[in-house]
């Protein structure tokens, strides 16, 4: 329960961040997802379980204030926090390379897997084309984001941990 | 020795710690998945009075104080932007009289501009009471969340007479529908959204197509004949077709006409004339929208 808290607070300040500020950092049109980097960076500090929880969690709120369909965000955040937690567990990296790594090969699932969910449902017709001009830009704008954001991050959503810099974070 | 035996104890409980924390549960990802997945299906069974759509509404409301503060507290920083970006225009220049002279002309070309657009909002409002149209005009208070997302939240809602479906224009033409309608806000479609269509027609030729957004941007003529194709700097005018968006509405421009000999529709590329982007107040046609009211992808 100790740990809940935090955790849903963090979610909470990314949602209306996202609302918020989210729009205006937005470049050439790909707007970074806050909500994600919160899950992915809970998913590296709990675990799968955390991730997957929050994955749900902060998907279905980033669902609800986007103008799509309400679902596929918390089923493709669910997958992805919960994998990033289990790659978190089972990776061999060190320093800044584990949380940065973790970061892009997460988002880049989760913009892949959004986009099969889409075609699934019939919403899009444009995969291929996505990819270039959506996909593979929001990892690479997540990932820099993570650098900047995630020592901050987890320290808050970690407290248990001494954590001094950034190399002991991961 | 005992220090020693001390710090490797507290090595293997924190490997404990770490191998419990990165121990997985498939039963609850099972479980979360399928709570997802009903979710999903929720949403497409209920209505639009539905609860997955009512706290949609709900959501969209109580963010818009936090939508129109992040624009407030951004604004300074966009403003400094430009300012460094105008200095370093006028640095490199160096020569005072001809810096002066180029703010003159960029003043004369923004009263210019300032004229134009006193003119196009006058034949807006012209445009909406020769079609007998009631219109409400709102301020852009948020923007899209999610990058495929071509959306704007706007300060006027139902409390104001807007209901869903309700076309949206701005002084350089036609701008989206309303899809979602709080008391106090509304969501726009923006036309750019990929899931947008307009009926329009050509204003020269008079041939009729459909004008869907993209996520990359540029909007795209649909469904035009090649002996009917239109060329660079035609009009393109909502057809009023479908019933969703009045007459006569300008849509925007033809920038590009590309055609291959195996292709059976001209690839035709649309710029609006609003910079929707960057678009700050809106006017939304009210009572002559949808005949059913109901917002949908377009026409």
């Amino acid at each position: 329960m100790n740990k809940a808290f935090p955790a849903g607070i963090a979610l909470l300040v990314a949602a209306i961040l996202q609302v918020s500020l989210a729009p205006h950092l937005a470049v050439f049109g790909v707007v970074p997802n806050l909500i994600f980097l919160v899950v992915v960076t809970l998913a590296l500090a709990e675990g799968p379980v955390a991730g997957g929880v929050s994955g749900f969690i902060g998907g279905l709120l980033f669902d609800l204030i986007g103008t799509s369909v309400v679902g596929p965000y918390a089923l493709v955040f669910t997958l992805v926090g919960y994998a990033a937690g289990m790659l978190s567990a089972n990776m061999f990296a060190e320093g800044w390379l584990l949380p940065v790594s973790v970061v892009a090969i997460a988002s880049l699932t989760a913009e892949l897997s959004y986009g099969v969910v889409l075609v699934v449902l019939g919403m899009s017709t444009t995969f291929w084309r996505d990819i270039i001009t959506v996909m593979i830009p929001s990892a690479l704008y997540h990932t820099v984001l993570a650098v900047l954001a995630y020592p901050w991050l987890a320290r808050i959503l970690r407290p248990d941990r001494q954590m001094r810099s950034f190399r002991r974070l991961a | 020795m005992t220090g020693a035996g001390e710090e490797e104890a507290a090595q293997v409980k924190r490997l404990e710690i770490d191998t419990r924390r990165g121990a997985g549960r498939p039963v609850l990802l099972v479980s979360l998945v399928v709570a997802a997945l009903v979710v999903t299906t929720l949403w497409y069974r209920e209505g639009d009075r539905g609860p997955l759509h009512g706290l949609r509404v709900g959501i969209v409301a109580a963010s818009q104080p936090f939508a129109v503060a992040g624009t407030f507290v951004t604004t300074p920083m966009r403003s400094i932007g430009s300012w460094l970006a105008g200095l370093g225009t006028n640095r490199s220049d160096y020569e005072v009289l001809k810096a002066q002279n180029l703010a003159l002309k960029q003043q004369l070309a923004t009263l210019e501009e300032a004229k134009l657009e006193n003119a196009r909002i006058q034949a807006l409002v012209d445009f909406a009471k020769t079609q007998n149209l009631k219109t409400i005009g709102g301020r852009v208070v948020g923007r899209a969340t999610d990058s495929r997302d071509r959306s704007i939240l706007i300060d006027c809602g139902s409390s104001s007479g807007v209901q869903n479906g309700d076309p949206v224009i701005a002084a350089g033409g036609l701008v989206g529908q309303v899809i979602e309608v709080t008391p106090w806000n509304a969501r726009v479609r923006l036309i750019t959204d990929a899931d947008s269509g307009v009926s329009v027609l050509v204003q020269r030729t008079r041939s009729v197509g459909i004008v869907r957004g993209s996520i990359q941007g540029p909007l795209q003529l649909e469904f035009v004949d090649k002996s009917a194709a239109p060329i660079r700097g035609d009009v393109l005018l909502t057809s009023g077709l479908g019933g969703v968006y009045p007459k006569d509405i300008v849509v925007g421009e033809v920038t590009d006409v590309a055609s291959q000999q195996q292709d059976l529709f001209p690839t035709i590329t649309v710029a609006s004339r609003v910079d929707i982007d960057h678009i700050e107040e809106v006017l939304v046609i009210v009572g002559a929208g949808s005949a059913s009211g109901q917002p949908g992808g377009g026409e």
